[in-house]
């Protein structure tokens, strides 16, 4: 009985090394399944890899030339169409500064003019000039007012439009940089040279 | 979207404020301004006494029951009529409403009135009355 309960168990063991054997060794069975990412295989893990460092490569040199959004906005507060010049929007500066010199110049204008009238108001003895100078003043005053307001709505939108500018002069310094990466197969980066085939 | 909400609710708020603010009435002979001012009465021609060298006027009793403190008189020359005036003469009572047109040069030939009242040393000139062609 001994023996055979011996011999069935030996030749349990038997089986399974030889099942074992009869196998050979497949990466993918060791691999999980990642459908999140697509690594099917281990192919397309190891060029997700190989892109992966490309893109580190890219990455780090596009940290070292891209705009800060908060300079920029600084500079559109400082001087309005400043932060899109920065950034290559030299089109949409111009007619941003354009617009806010003169919608503060005209603001200006009307404000002078408004304090000349009612100057005038302030000295006059007559009935008919003080009320007309009045409502002269005041119309300017408004007026100035006004431009003011258009002029602050503006500088609002230049500091705001300047984070879009920037955001696309990121982008299009990112695509950039990574189009010259590809193009170029001999790289020389801080770990060494590297060769693209 | 929450960051532009609040940028266009703060751009509308100055827009209000900057709407609402207006020029102070300041002038001390201002009625609107001072409550203690009144215009001046409107000067009207008595045109039953006035004659080619004579003009004579009266006002009406404003509501504050108060006659002018005088009249001020204004000539024009002959292509002058819509232009400039000249102050030729002025009455400093206001029971002494007629005018000699031979008490001016007689290069004037268009005159206007008007009246006036003084506040706290500050005269305050009313609406002005054209004197019509005789």
């Amino acid at each position: 009985m001994k023996k055979l309960v011996l011999i069935i168990t030996f030749i349990t063991f038997s089986f399974s090394i030889h099942a074992n054997e009869i196998f050979e060794f497949d990466n993918n069975t060791i691999l999980q399944k990642n459908i999140k990412y697509g690594w099917h295989d281990v192919k397309s893990w190891k060029d997700f890899r190989k892109d992966l460092n490309e893109n580190l490569i890219v990455f780090n040199e596009w940290e070292n030339k891209k705009q800060s959004h908060l300079l920029n906005c600084l500079k559109s507060m400082v001087a309005p169409g400043w932060g899109h010049f920065s950034a290559d929007q030299y089109l949409k500066g111009q007619v941003l500064l354009g617009l806010q010199i003169l919608l503060a110049g005209s603001a200006y204008y009307f404000y002078d003019q408004s304090q000349d009238y009612y100057k005038r108001y302030r000295e006059a003895n007559q009935i008919d000039d003080i009320n007309q100078y009045y409502i002269d003043a005041n119309s300017s005053y408004r007026t100035s007012g006004i431009l003011v307001s258009l002029w602050i709505i503006t500088w609002g939108y230049t500091i705001l439009d300047t984070i879009q500018a920037t955001e696309k002069y990121n982008r299009n310094l990112w695509y950039t940089l990574y189009d010259d990466y590809m193009s170029n197969n001999v790289t020389f980066t801080a770990q060494g040279i590297q060769i693209r085939f | 979207m929450k960051k532009h909400i609040i940028f266009f609710i703060l751009i509308i708020f100055i827009y209000l404020c900057i709407i609402s603010c207006s020029l102070s009435r300041n002038n001390p002979l201002d009625p609107i301004g001072n409550p203690d001012v009144f215009a001046p009465p409107i000067v009207q021609i008595d045109t039953v006494n006035t004659t080619s060298n004579q003009i004579t006027w009266f006002v009406a009793i404003t509501e504050e029951d108060s006659l002018a403190d005088g009249y001020y008189i204004y000539g024009a020359f002959q292509n002058n009529y819509f232009g400039t005036y000249d102050r030729v003469k002025t009455r400093v009572s206001p029971n002494d409403t007629i005018f000699d047109k031979n008490e001016v040069s007689e290069d004037y030939v268009w005159f206007k009135l008007s009246s006036y009242n003084v506040f706290n040393g500050d005269t305050l000139e009313g609406k002005s009355t054209q004197v019509p062609p005789q």
